[in-house]
C-alpha cells in the first residue's frame, strides 16, 4: 500500500506526476466546442465515443508555460467522482513507482499550484517530480466544475 | 439450501402495485345491475396474487387484509354476497391501505397498524354482514363456500377457469397487456389476445436507448460519406441505404420498448371521476378512447398531476349541475372524455367536457383587472390562453377542487418542462376541450442547426414557428434596440450574439436570419447569422461530467463527431430580459 503507481507529465518545464488509478486513457488533443460565457481554461467540450467531455487547459489556469496546440499535444481523461474530465498536458512521459517514504512535503510557495492540491515533492532519476493531489484540484472552487450549486444559483440571481 | 428472497421483492411490489391498479379498475367500472362475473373472478384472482406473495415474503399486513378481500369477494363471486356502491366504497378504501402498506413495506417504513386494524375492521363487517344473509338461505353451513367444483379446502386457490400459463405467481413473466387492463372490462374470448411480455430492468433498456442513440450518431456520419461517394461505387450506396433503413426501423423498434400505454395513467381517472362527482353532487360518465397510445415512460409519471388537475376544472368548472343541465335541455348526467392519439411525432391527450365552457366575458374582466390585457378586445384564441397565467382565477367561489388560481400555470408549467403543448378550444354552453401536445420521445428530437459567430447551435424544431430574412421595413429602432414587425406584431429581438458571443461580429437583422420562437404562449424573434438545416438529434447531458451551462438544454454529436449545444429558447429570453433590465439600471446610475 505504501508503493503507488503515477503517470508523470509535462505542464511547461515542470514534470508532475498523477494518481494512476485516476487516468481513464491518453489522447491527442482535438478540437473542442466552445462553452459560451466559461472561463479560458475550459477548452470546452468533445465527443468521446458519445460521451461529452469536459477539457480543462491547466497551462491557462495556472500560467504555465505556453498554451499552444499542435499534433504533440495530449490530453489526459481522468476519472474524477464517476465524471470524465479531460485535462491538456504538453506531454505525458512514465509511469513510475513511489515509494511514500520517498515523499517531501512540498514549499509553501515556489510551485505554480496552491499546495492544497499536492501530495509532495520527490526525485526520480535526479529529476524533481510534483505529486499532484487530481482529485482535489479537478473537484476545487479554483477549477469550478463541481461548484454547480453555487454557480447555478448565482446565475440566476 | 436457503434462497434470498430479497432479489424478488421488487417485482412482488411492482407486481402487487399493477394488481391492486386492476382492481381499482374493475371496482370503479363495476355495475350493480350488469354483473359480469369474469370481472369479479380477475378482482379475486389479484387479490389473491398479492396474498400469495405477500405470504410467501413474511408481508402480513398484506396477507391479513387481502385474505379478507378474497373471501368477501369469493362470495360475490358465488353470489351470496351483493356488491353495493357502499361496500365498492370500503373495498377502494382497503385498496389505498394496501397501497400505503405496500410503499411502507418497500422503503422499510413502520406501517400504520392503526389504519390497517381498522381496514380489517371494515372488512370483517363486510363478512358478518354477507355470512348472515349466507346462512339463512345455505343448507350446508359448513361447506358454503364450495359449491363450485373445487373442495372446501381448495376455496382459496386459483378459480379453476384460469389457464396455467396465467399463474401470478411466477414472479418473473407474467402474462398481461396494460391495454387490456384498461377500462374495458376483457372477457374471455379477448383474453386470447393477451401478450406475452417480460420484466427488464429499466436501465437496460435506457442502456440499449444509448447505444441506438450513438448508432442513430453514426448513421449520420455514414449518410454523409453516402453523399460524398461518387456515383459509380453503387454496391456501397446500395449498402449505406440499407444500414439507414434498418437503423431507423431499429431505432423505433428500441425506442418503443420505453413506451407504455396511457391506459396506466387513465385507469386512476374513473375513481377520481367518481369522486369529485359525488362530492359536488354532479352525475358525469367517463369515456376514455385511445388509451392505448404509447407514450415514453419518463413522461408518462409526470402527466398524472396536469391530467388531474384538468379532470378536476372541467368537473368543477365546466360541467353543470343535473338539474341545470335539464333545465337547458342537456342529458342530467355530463361527459368527460378523456382522448389520446399519436399524430405524427405527437401525441394528442385531450380532456373534453359538454358543460357550460370557458366564460369569456368573465376571463377578460378579470385579466384586464388583474392588468394582464391593455384592451377587452380579444379573440377567443387570444382570450382562452389568459387562464394559463399565475393567479388566474374566475371561480366565483374557492373549493378544495379549484379556484384558488395555483394550477393552470402549474399544468402549462409541467407540460412544457416535457416540450409539450396545452391548447384550449371553448363553446359557450357546448362545453371546452384542452389538448395536451407532447413529443414521441423526448431522448431523439428533430433540430434546427443554425450558425452563430462560426459555432453550430440546435433549436428544438417544436419551439420554431418560422423563420425569415427580415425586410428593411420590418425592422424598428426603439432606441438601441431593434424591433421586427411581423404581419401587425411586434416581437422583440433575442441576439443569439449578445448572449453567446458577445465578442463576435453580430450582423445586422437585414442581413441575417429571423427565426419566431414559440415558449409557453410567447413569441419572441431569434436572431441567429444563418440556418444550416434540420436534423435528427440525440440529447446527451452536459451535467452528467461538466454541469449546467446557461441557456443550454443539452448537447448532441454532429455528423462529424463534433459537439453542438442545444439551447435552452425559454432561458435566452429570460437571460436577455435580465440584460435588459441591468442595463436600464446602469443607466440610471450614469445619469
Amino acid at each position: 500500500m505504501n508503493n503507488q503507481e503515477y503517470l508523470t507529465f509535462v505542464l511547461g518545464k515542470e514534470t508532475y506526476a498523477l494518481d494512476i488509478l485516476q487516468v481513464k486513457e491518453i489522447c491527442s488533443y482535438e478540437p473542442t466546442t466552445p462553452i459560451a460565457n466559461a472561463p479560458e481554461y475550459v477548452k470546452g467540450v468533445i465527443n468521446l465515443r458519445g460521451d461529452i467531455v469536459p477539457i480543462i487547459d491547466l497551462r491557462v489556469k495556472f500560467g504555465i508555460g505556453q498554451a499552444c496546440y499542435n499534433e504533440f499535444t495530449i490530453v489526459i481523461m481522468l476519472n474524477i467522482e464517476n465524471r470524465i474530465i479531460g485535462i491538456v498536458v504538453d506531454e505525458v512521459s512514465d509511469v513510475i513507482h513511489i515509494n511514500f517514504a520517498d515523499i517531501q512535503p512540498a514549499p509553501d510557495f515556489g510551485v505554480a499550484f496552491d499546495n492544497a492540491y499536492l501530495r509532495g515533492l520527490t526525485e526520480v532519476q535526479d529529476n524533481m517530480v510534483i505529486i499532484v493531489n487530481i482529485n482535489k484540484l479537478m473537484t476545487s472552487k479554483d477549477i469550478g466544475i463541481f461548484a454547480q450549486m453555487e454557480i447555478a444559483a448565482g446565475a440566476t440571481t | 439450501m436457503s434462497v434470498d428472497l430479497g432479489q424478488f421483492h421488487d417485482v412482488f411490489f411492482a407486481e402487487t402495485r399493477e394488481h391492486i391498479q386492476d382492481m381499482e379498475a374493475l371496482f370503479v367500472s363495476y355495475q350493480p345491475e350488469n354483473i359480469e362475473l369474469e370481472s369479479i373472478n380477475r378482482v379475486f384472482r389479484a387479490a389473491h396474487s398479492i396474498k400469495g406473495g405477500s405470504g410467501m415474503f413474511g408481508f402480513s399486513a398484506l396477507t391479513d387484509l387481502t385474505h379478507l378481500m378474497e373471501n368477501f369477494l369469493d362470495l360475490v363471486r358465488k353470489e351470496k354476497a351483493e356488491l353495493t356502491s357502499a361496500k365498492i366504497d370500503t373495498l377502494l378504501a382497503a385498496l389505498d391501505v394496501l397501497s400505503v402498506t405496500v410503499d411502507a413495506y418497500e422503503n422499510n417504513e413502520a406501517l400504520d397498524n392503526s389504519v390497517i386494524s381498522e381496514c380489517k375492521q371494515q372488512l370483517s363487517h363486510l363478512l358478518d354482514n354477507c355470512e348472515h344473509l349466507e346462512q339463512a338461505d345455505t343448507d350446508f353451513g359448513f361447506f358454503n363456500t364450495d359449491d363450485s367444483d373445487d373442495f372446501g379446502f381448495f376455496a382459496t386457490t386459483e378459480p379453476s377457469t384460469d389457464s396455467p400459463s396465467n399463474e401470478p405467481h411466477d414472479l418473473h413473466v407474467h402474462v398481461a397487456t396494460l391495454t387490456e387492463e384498461s377500462t374495458n372490462i376483457s372477457t374471455p374470448a379477448n383474453k386470447q389476445a393477451m401478450q406475452q411480455s417480460i420484466r427488464v430492468n429499466t436501465d437496460k433498456i435506457d442502456n440499449l436507448i444509448n447505444i441506438m442513440g450513438e448508432l442513430v450518431i453514426a448513421d449520420v456520419m455514414l449518410q454523409q460519406v453516402h453523399c460524398d461517394t461518387p456515383k459509380e461505387h453503387t454496391q456501397i450506396h446500395r449498402a449505406l441505404e440499407l444500414i439507414n433503413a434498418n437503423i431507423r426501423d431499429m431505432q423505433d423498434a428500441v425506442m418503443s420498448m420505453r413506451m407504455m400505454p396511457l391506459s396506466f395513467i387513465f385507469n386512476r381517472f374513473p375513481r377520481l371521476l367518481r369522486e369529485l362527482a359525488k362530492e359536488l353532487n354532479k352525475e358525469v360518465n367517463l369515456d376514455i378512447t385511445g388509451a392505448e397510445t404509447e407514450i415514453d415512460k419518463g413522461m408518462i409519471e409526470q402527466l398524472v398531476d396536469p391530467l388531474t388537475h384538468l379532470i378536476r376544472n372541467s368537473i368543477d368548472h365546466g360541467v353543470e349541475l343535473p338539474s341545470t343541465r335539464e333545465e337547458i335541455g342537456k342529458p342530467r348526467s355530463a361527459t368527460v372524455t378523456l382522448a389520446a392519439q399519436q399524430k405524427g411525432s405527437y401525441i394528442y391527450i385531450s380532456v373534453i367536457d359538454d358543460g357550460m365552457g370557458l366564460h369569456k366575458q368573465k376571463i377578460l374582466e378579470t385579466a384586464y383587472a388583474n392588468n394582464l390585457i391593455k384592451s377587452m378586445d380579444l379573440s377567443d384564441e387570444d382570450t382562452w390562453p389568459l387562464i394559463l397565467q399565475p393567479g388566474f382565477s374566475t371561480a366565483t367561489t374557492v373549493t378544495n377542487i379549484s379556484g384558488r388560481g395555483v394550477g393552470m400555470d402549474v399544468v402549462v408549467k409541467n407540460i412544457e418542462a416535457l416540450g409539450g403543448k396545452l391548447d384550449i378550444i371553448s363553446e359557450s354552453g357546448k362545453g371546452a376541450t384542452f389538448t395536451i401536445r407532447l413529443p414521441l420521445t423526448m431522448a431523439i428530437i428533430e433540430g434546427m442547426k443554425v450558425a452563430c459567430a462560426g459555432q453550430t447551435y440546435i433549436i428544438p424544431m417544436h419551439n420554431i414557428v418560422e423563420s425569415f430574412r427580415p425586410t428593411k421595413e420590418q425592422v424598428k429602432t426603439i432606441t438601441d434596440d431593434y424591433l421586427i414587425n411581423i404581419r401587425e406584431q411586434y416581437l422583440p429581438i433575442v441576439a443569439l450574439h449578445d448572449l453567446l458571443h458577445p465578442e463576435a461580429y453580430k450582423p445586422h437583422p437585414e442581413e441575417s436570419i429571423m427565426m419566431i420562437i414559440e415558449v409557453g404562449h410567447k413569441r419572441y424573434c431569434l436572431h441567429v447569422d444563418n440556418l444550416l438545416g434540420q436534423q435528427q438529434v440525440v440529447i446527451k447531458s452536459l451535467e452528467k461530467n461538466y454541469k449546467a451551462v446557461p441557456c443550454m438544454s443539452g448537447a448532441t454529436i454532429m455528423a462529424d463527431g463534433s459537439v453542438a449545444f442545444i439551447l435552452d429558447v425559454e432561458q435566452l429570453a429570460l437571460q436577455t430580459l435580465q440584460r435588459t433590465k441591468q442595463q436600464l439600471q446602469h443607466e440610471a446610475v450614469d445619469e
